[in-house]
Parts: C-alpha cells; structure tokens; sequence
C-alpha cells in the first residue's frame, strides 16, 4: 500500500521504522515520512502535526546540541518548542512544492533550529557582538517572528527620522556605519577616507550629529 | 575636581572618551571633571539609544540567511541578500556560520561498525578445513587454489574467479543452524578508501570483479559481527 493511502497513525508507524534504519545506515524509504510531512505542513493535518513532533523531537534535541549557541540560558525543551513553531509559521502549502524529498525538509527543520537560536543571539547582544562564543548573562527575553518584525519596523522609522537630520553624505555615512554596523570612527574613516579627512574628522561629524539628533523631539521620543 | 573652562577638552575628544579611543589625559579629565563627564553622558546615552534600535536593522533575519544559503530564496530577495552580504560583515560571517552549521554531519546516526565484534581471520593451511562444505556453497567455477580461514565460529573461503580481479567467497557457520551472513556486505578495502562492495546472499556468498591488483583487507558486515581478513592479495 503507497502511503497516500494509509492513515496517519499507521504512517507514524512505518515513519518510525523507516527512521530507525536510517540511524542503522541502512537502505530506507523516505515516502513514508516525507507524506507525513506532507499531510502535516501542506495541509495543515493538526494529528499528522503531532505525528511529526513525536517523531522528530529528538533528531531537533540532537540539532539544538550541534548548535555554537545551545549554552543560552534556555532548557533545551524551549528551543526545540521554538524550532518547531518556527517550522510550522515559515512553511505554508504553497511552500511544500520546494521541497523534493525528506532530506531538504529536515535541512530546513535544522535551519528553524539556527534560526529561533541567532535570533535570541541578535536580540540579547544588539550592538557588541560579532561571536556566538560569548554571550552574556543577560535575563533571556522571548523572541518570536512577530517581535522581530516589530524591532525592524521601528529601527525603519527611527532611520527614516535620522535621515531627515542629515545634511550630506559624509553624515549618512558616519550615521548608518556608527550606530546601524556599531563602528567606531576609525574603521570608519578605513572604509570611506574619500569621505573624510581624517579620524578627527569623522569624530567632529559624528559629534555634530549627537548633539542635533538628541535635540529632536521625534527621536528623543524614539529612544526615550 | 572642577577644571576651569580653560582645561576641558575639546567636545570630539570627550566622544572619543565614549568610544574608549581618547588619550590618558582626556580620559584623566573627564572622570575627574562634572562638566566634561555630564557632556560624556549625554553622549553616551544617546549613542546607545540609536544603536539599540537600529543595530542591523536592515539585516536579512537568520532565517532569511539560511533560505539564501539553501537557494530558497525568490530571484528579487535573493539578489538583495547577496548585496547586503557583501557589505554587511556581521551577515557574512552568519551566512558562513550558518552553511558549516547545515552541512555538519547529523549526530544521531549509530556507529554500527562500532558496535559490532570484530573477529580477525586466521588463515588455515591451504585447502584445509571444512573446505567441503565451503566448495560446495561456491558459486562458479571451483579453484584449487581456495584459501580457507577462520574467525571465531565462522569460516571464509575465497578463491579467484574468471580472470583476473575477480574474486569468489562465502563465508558459513560451523554451527549448522546459524545463518550468519543473510542481508550482511563484504567490503574490499585499501587504505581508507572502500575499493569494492558486495552483498551476502542467503547462502553467505559474496562476489567482486574487475579489482585491480593490489593487496586488501577484507571486510565482512554481518549482524553481530564483522569479521577481517588482512593481507589480501588480488593479482
């Protein structure tokens, strides 16, 4: 019997069997997973869903270990939770067709992993870090799609805002790389000397512009 | 401490002291200074306020990243995120992190070779041995020159095919109502690198053609063991 024909529990079953071969590196047929996805992602199948979590808990918990960032203050229970609610938001029906096989559907559960994990990386560490390797003790804050896309239409305004202060180039450039890319002045004037002067030069600017965004209302609002 | 007006440094400078880059004396200044470290404040709170709100503002989200690092991205967002890539060092250095994260290997597949026991072949005097029974089981023409070994309970013959570099083998239980090999693979080895491959049918025989000369090491795969046959010449 091909998969499409049998149920979802009877799919679970033979998901599972066909899985642990896999795990013995032996030959093994996908189909049966790869429909359970199907039903599960494609259309919205709430108990293929709950199949696909059951099944696929533990390679998720094997994902969250490999990744650089799996010491954040988390249990590991969360990030597989976010990882799987990352899957379900990011993968629609129209979305399945990009998917051929079951390898590339579990490549992006992996990547649902990396991402609910950076984003809390971005989040906790705006402006200093460069290194997953140190990462502070900060309280964790949750972060989902609908607060990253809150934070990005607000940094929108706010520039938006900040380019209406600046008066040429010179001060969109010391503007965006300072506070947007967090460079201080000297790599700065590295990446633009056609612009500047000199280190001081950038310093004057990026002074001159402290002073007159601080002065505005609409951005004191901002980041009040 | 409060240095007459004369004294202070210049306003640049006191943002230098902000961003840790002013000198010895300037930064001597402002922290013993109410005025110049007030100013040094004001600095710093705003600088901090802008850039918690527009820190990598425009930067593709990490999943964003990883769809371009799959090719799932349409031709529009992807053009734009390899613009930005190229710019933006932080989102290089994710975009890179984040292909070696996806190609790492899964940790969750067994090692089953690592759990197997490993039984090293003794080679027997030629024709020796229950040769009989491992003739008999020989697929193809018989060869005089079949070289007979034991692991444990389980015994190897092998012999040389038609031609050159083809090799015969089946390997049987002494015990007769053990099946040892049905659904197990022999493997040619030279160095690291896995030369051959054959599956082991029902009756234990297993088969590899066109091996070029050299000297091998033989493998054996079954259920609860893998049995090694070192130095093997194919001529």
């Amino acid at each position: 019997m091909g998969p499409h024909t049998l149920a979802v529990s009877e799919l679970a079953r033979r998901c599972h069997e066909e899985t642990l071969r896999f795990r013995r590196a032996e030959p093994r047929d996908d189909s049966f997973c790869f429909e359970l996805f199907e039903r599960a992602v494609a259309r919205r199948d709430p108990d293929a869903w709950a199949a696909i979590l059951a099944q696929y808990r533990g390679i998720v918990l094997a994902y969250v270990s490999q990744h650089a960032a799996a010491q954040l203050r988390e249990s590991d229970d969360y990030w597989v939770n976010r990882a799987f609610q990352r899957l379900w938001m990011a993968l629609g029906p129209e979305r399945f067709g990009q998917f051929p096989d079951l390898p590339s559907l579990l490549k992006y559960l992996k990547l649902c992993v990396h991402s609910v994990l950076l984003d809390e990386v971005r989040a906790r560490r705006a402006g200093t870090l460069s290194s997953l390797d140190a990462l502070p003790e900060s309280t964790p804050a949750a972060h989902d799609a609908e607060d990253s896309a809150i934070r990005a239409l607000a940094g929108q305004q706010l520039w938006a805002a900040v380019l209406r202060e600046m008066h040429d180039e010179a001060e969109r450039r010391v503007a965006y790389l300072s506070f947007v890319r967090d460079l201080k002045p000297a790599e700065i004037y590295r990446r633009s000397p056609h612009l500047f002067a000199s280190v001081a030069d950038v310093y004057r600017i990026k002074r001159n512009l402290l002073d007159r965004l601080r002065r505005n209302p609409e951005i004191r609002a901002h980041i009040a | 401490m409060h240095p007459s007006s004369t004294s202070h440094p210049n306003p640049d400078d006191v943002l230098a002291y902000v961003d840790g880059d002013a000198t010895p004396a300037v930064v001597a200044h402002v922290e013993g200074c109410d005025v110049c470290a007030e100013q040094a404040d004001a600095l710093e709170a705003t600088q901090a306020g802008l850039t918690r709100l527009l820190y990598r503002f425009d930067c593709p989200d990490p999943l964003t990243l990883g769809e371009y690092a799959l090719d799932l991205l349409g031709p529009e967002q992807r053009q734009q995120t390899a613009a930005h890539t190229l710019e933006c060092d932080a989102c290089a250095s994710e975009l890179q992190q984040v292909r070696a994260y996806l190609a790492a290997e899964a940790p969750f597949r067994e090692d089953v070779t690592g759990r197997l026991r490993r039984l090293v072949a003794t080679l027997l005097s030629p024709a020796s041995g229950p040769r009989s029974l491992a003739t008999a089981a020989l697929r193809g023409a018989a060869d005089s020159a079949a070289r007979v070994y034991q692991a444990d309970d389980l015994t190897v013959s092998l012999s040389r095919g038609d031609g050159p570099g083809h090799l015969i083998g089946v390997i049987i239980a002494t015990s007769p109502d053990q099946t040892p090999a049905d659904g197990g693979q022999a493997r040619l080895v030279s160095g690291s690198q896995t030369v051959a491959s054959s599956p082991i049918d029902d009756l234990g025989n297993f088969e590899f053609e066109d091996i070029p000369p050299g000297v091998y090491l033989l493998e054996l795969q079954l259920a609860e063991a893998l049995v090694i046959v070192e130095g093997l010449q194919v001529r």
